[in-house]
């Protein structure tokens, strides 16, 4: 990491403690620097595509520390077309934690929030999140609202995080199980959150503009399903960042211009790439520690291998309808690969692996999340069976303090000379 | 039998159309099988219930929480069930939900009618319906709140408790209102809807949506305290405990269990310490017990077997320390209690005999022959530290395994306490690691973090990793005084965090062995914002308040 972001994030730290307020204005001050750089990147290739999108994101941060009022507390599965249409931003904890780890400040949040009794065990992002909010760095907002897919965490968190802000909350409660009366179900529950919305907000959502939101929606999908086909045959500069970028365009920032843009220009830099290489092809199942600098080394900067792919933004790749927006958002959440059994997850994530032609996966059991561990030897087993090498490595998305980084590197170099020998 | 886990499951209907609903809750001696399918770090629940499913031909599993989602996952990949079934159960309980919960319940009915061959029996159902009201205890009773609890853990916590111990755990609560009148008339599907809407109107496990009426649990007027269980890598009940706490005025003790056979010492000292907070006398008996005439002369002898030393003081009726030793406690905590004690007898010229009652303490308290009494280390710790200093109110002990945090009344009576878990992060096994690591010994460990330069920050938690981390930080050439400086913040955090969750405040008193690391105490001083009260034996706080007790209880 940097030293001036170091030093940033040891400020931060400190004024956490000693004033909260000062601690949220370096904050919205850093990520105002980094919408700013985004959208004036002077890059015009797949560098440039990552910066703007990076730079939208850092809006929505900005806007949750200084407007918070005009943001909405939600989790990374949530639909939040409506939002847009609305002019609210979404804010989620799997964004917020990320954008704090990788200012070097997290650790102070992690810790708050378990001083507050939260289970050391919860996954990190949400544990930051929470840390975040009982600090009083991250301020109240207008409302809180969670889907239950993917995990227990939205539950938990959500539920303390409205009860702590003392602001509305709502659940929108997914069914396991996929069926058109389960879309109805989730469609219902959207409705009834937008009108509570329109009433806490003030404003009545223009049904035209939801549409075109989810028709925004529709076109991104279509762009990314046309990158994907096209990314087996290439190789392409690839980051940890840049998966986690496209599973943000693909979930909340979907419906957004910015997540189209990031489309179109994903790819165009894939039909301007170079036909495959030598490196090792390795497709990411699960959230990508882009914190952590032993990882970008191995990853990014040494020339050994690439990120072909993750399954996070491969979540829902179907069809939507723009004149049925509700149900369209609906039918994304109980379409998720994540929801229902892991063997859908799993299977969506080998079919990609081999369209890729990746020479092996990394299955990423991010600290906490029980979802993937419990599913992490079933995927082993799977992929392997269909030639696919795979490495259950643990770690975690944004807390250093769960994390053994000298193992994680030997074990991921050893994985690779694995792949290495085996395509000899 | 088929084999169930959760409250939410339809255990009458399941009866009624012929099967036989059993809950799985049991311990495991290791999860060896289940860690081989699954992740180390699931919860111990489900751990446990993959490997007897594993063992199961019948097993019905409810989509209640994402390690009993993979569990069902892992064992229809695995399979060898003839009846394997997931439900999908909302967490809301409205109308829609209902409808949605009798749909699983008329499939699951039709599945069961396939398989058991029998017909749905409306008499069997409606009686189970019955039967499965359970009132609370009409008289003063405990309850086990939070995760699950295996039988084994509710008959240690019963057999602790002078009370009776009623279980509310998320298994334990299952309350099904009795049917309505017109139940024997109903349709089948009208029969279903009410047992849906029932089904999830039960007391709400934290998963649900709607939770408030958990409340309710904590306000029963004849329950007069809390025993709240938590399970390792199950998040749901460290909230819950979290907001309880807080709401609620009854005394409460937090435990943490892993469906494992307890080791006794940790487990037990807890529970021995939540019965005493019981039993403690007020300060008008107190101060009664102050003006009772002692015998003249008489010795009394407190001695503290920790895992690492054991400590002995001896006292007279004045209470004036006499004599006191530290020894290393070996393998067997009765060899380091006779070496304490024989040291103690070479130093006033006495024999054991001539000690008028010897009180034990620490973890080694119930394998010490010649004691004549014992208590829990959180009770003497509590007495010796208010003894020497009636001011404190927060004690951070950090001894060679445990570290501690107990909090004091004015009268010297314990307000909380919460100590760490099986974990030896932040304990004086973690610095003794570490100082072997390091090549160091503990009198070095204790100088060498005071003067550093670069700030390093030793980010895991765990021992095991720590050690990794610091011998990274080793081969990048970093000092030994910034490594231990790193440590000694490591140590200092993970003792604020306890301070803070057990909300203590100062004036603070530190003991324990670690309190005579410099290095530790300068950082922790930091982080809490105030001196810490430190004797010139932090050691023997313990053995002096068991003292104490060997005194006013003769």
């Amino acid at each position: 990491m940097k030293a001036y972001i170091e030093a940033l994030g040891k400020l931060v730290e400190a004024q956490t403690e000693k004033s909260p307020e000062a601690a949220r204005k370096l904050l919205a001050a850093a990520y105002s620097w980094v919408r700013f750089s985004g959208k004036h990147t002077l890059h015009r290739d797949i560098q440039g595509a990552w910066e703007r999108l990076n730079g939208a994101v850092a809006g929505t941060m900005v806007d949750s520390l200084v407007h918070p009022r005009e943001t909405v507390m939600v989790n990374i599965f949530f639909p939040c077309e409506m939002l847009h249409a609305l002019g609210i931003q979404p804010m989620f904890p799997e964004g917020m934690s990320a954008y704090v780890a990788c200012t070097a400040c997290q650790r102070v949040f992690a810790e708050k929030a378990e001083a507050n009794n939260v289970p050391e065990s919860l996954c990190s992002y949400h544990k930051t999140m929470l840390g975040l909010a009982e600090s009083g760095v991250l301020p109240r907002p207008l409302m809180v609202s969670n889907t239950t897919l993917a995990c227990d965490a939205n539950q938990l968190s959500f539920r303390r995080l409205a009860e702590f802000y003392e602001a509305p909350h709502a659940v929108i409660d997914i069914p396991d199980r996929e069926s058109e009366d389960a879309v109805n179900y989730v469609a219902d529950q959207l409705r009834r959150m937008t009108a509570q919305l329109e009433d806490l907000c003030g404003r009545k959502l223009n049904e035209t503009a939801l549409k075109e939101r989810v028709a925004s929606s529709k076109r991104s999908i279509a762009l990314y399903r046309q990158y994907l086909k096209r990314r087996g045959d290439i190789s392409m500069i690839s980051t940890m960042s840049g998966e986690l970028f496209s599973m943000i365009a693909t979930h909340v920032m979907l419906g957004r211009p910015e997540s189209e843009q990031y489309m179109q220009e994903l790819l165009q830099a894939a039909e301007h790439a170079p036909k495959r290489n030598g490196k090792r092809r390795l497709f990411w199942f699960h959230i990508l520690p882009n914190w952590q600098d032993s990882m970008k080394a191995i990853l990014e900067t040494s020339g050994t291998c690439e990120l072909v792919g993750s399954d996070l933004p491969l979540d829902y790749l179907g069809d939507l309808d723009p004149e049925r927006p509700y149900e369209s958002m609906a039918r994304r959440v109980v379409g998720s690969i994540s929801n229902g059994s892991s063997l859908r997850r799993v299977n969506t994530a080998v079919e990609a692996a081999k369209a890729l032609h990746a020479d092996g996966v990394i299955l990423f059991c991010h600290w906490g999340c029980k979802q993937t561990m419990g599913m992490s030897q079933i995927a082993k087993q799977r992929m392997e069976s269909e030639g696919l090498p795979t490495l259950v490595l643990d770690g975690d998305g944004c807390d250093a303090r769960n994390v053994a980084d000298g193992q994680m590197v030997t074990r991921v170099n050893a994985f690779l000379e694995q792949l290495e020998g085996q395509n000899a | 039998m088929i084999g169930y886990s959760c409250k939410y499951t339809p255990v009458e209907l399941l009866a009624a159309c012929g099967g036989q609903p059993e809950l799985l809750d049991q311990e495991e001696p290791d999860f060896e099988v289940a860690e081989s399918l699954t992740h180390a770090n699931l919860c111990c629940h489900a751990k446990a219930l993959i490997q007897e499913g594993t063992r199961l031909k019948e097993l019905i599993l409810m989509d209640c929480c994402d390690s009993l989602r993979r569990s069902y996952d892992v064992l229809e990949f695995t399979g060898g069930q003839d009846f394997l079934h997931l439900m999908d159960l909302p967490h809301e309980d409205n109308g829609c939900a209902v409808q949605r919960f009798q749909a699983e319940l008329l499939h699951l009915a039709e599945k069961c009618r396939k398989v058991y061959g029998t017909e749905f029996s409306r008499e069997t159902f409606l009686r189970a319906c019955r039967e499965n009201a359970r009132p609370l205890p009409d008289g003063p009773f405990l309850a086990v709140l939070g995760a699950r609890a295996s039988p084994p853990l509710l008959d240690v916590i019963q057999k602790s408790m002078a009370l009776p111990v009623v279980n509310l755990t998320c298994s334990g609560n299952r309350n099904l209102e009795a049917p309505p009148k017109e139940a024997d008339s109903m349709s089948f599907d009208a029969l279903m809807e009410w047992y849906a809407a029932a089904l999830l109107r039960m007391m709400p496990c934290m998963r649900m949506a709607g939770v408030t009426a958990r409340r309710s649990l904590t306000e029963h007027p004849y329950l007069k305290g809390i025993i709240y269980n938590t399970v390792k890598f199950c998040d749901f009940y460290g909230f819950d405990y979290a907001a309880l706490k807080d709401q609620t005025s009854l005394p409460i003790l937090k435990i943490e269990s892993d469906y494992m056979p307890m080791p006794s010492g940790q487990l037990s000292t807890r529970l021995e310490a939540f019965a005493e907070s019981f039993a403690l006398p007020g300060p008008a008996e107190r101060n009664a017990m102050k003006e009772t005439v002692k015998k003249a002369g008489a010795l009394y002898a407190g001695i503290d077997s920790g895992s690492t030393t054991t400590n002995m003081v001896v006292i007279n009726d004045k209470k004036e320390i006499l004599a006191s030793a530290i020894v290393r406690t070996g393998a067997k905590a009765q060899n380091g209690a006779r070496a304490a004690l024989e040291e103690i007898c070479g130093k006033l010229n006495l024999r054991p005999e001539d000690l008028t009652s010897i009180l034990a303490t620490g973890y080694g308290r119930g394998n010490i022959p010649f004691a004549t009494g014992t208590k829990t280390e959180i009770t003497c710790h509590a007495r010796g530290a208010h003894f020497l200093n009636p001011d404190i109110r927060t004690i951070v002990d950090i001894g060679g395994q445990d570290s501690k945090v107990i909090c004091l009344d004015e009268t010297g009576a314990v307000t909380n306490f919460i100590m760490n878990d099986k974990c030896a992060a932040g304990t004086g096994r973690f610095l003794e690691m570490m100082a072997r690591t390091l090549e160091l010994d503990l009198s070095d460990m204790s100088q060498k973090g005071l003067t550093w330069k670069k700030d390093l920050t030793i980010s895991s938690m765990c021992t095991v990793f720590a050690e990794s981390e610091v011998i990274s930080l080793i081969a990048d050439n970093h000092s030994d005084n910034d490594i231990v400086h790193g440590l000694n913040k490591s140590i200092a955090a993970k003792t604020a965090s306890m301070v803070s969750r057990a909300k203590g405040i100062a004036p603070f008193m530190m003991t324990g062995g670690v309190a005579r690391n410099l290095g530790v105490v300068r950082e922790l001083e930091a982080r809490l914002g105030s001196g810490l009260f430190i004797t010139e034996n932090p050691d023997l706080c313990g053995a002096l308040g068991a003292a104490l007790f060997a005194l006013e209880e003769s």
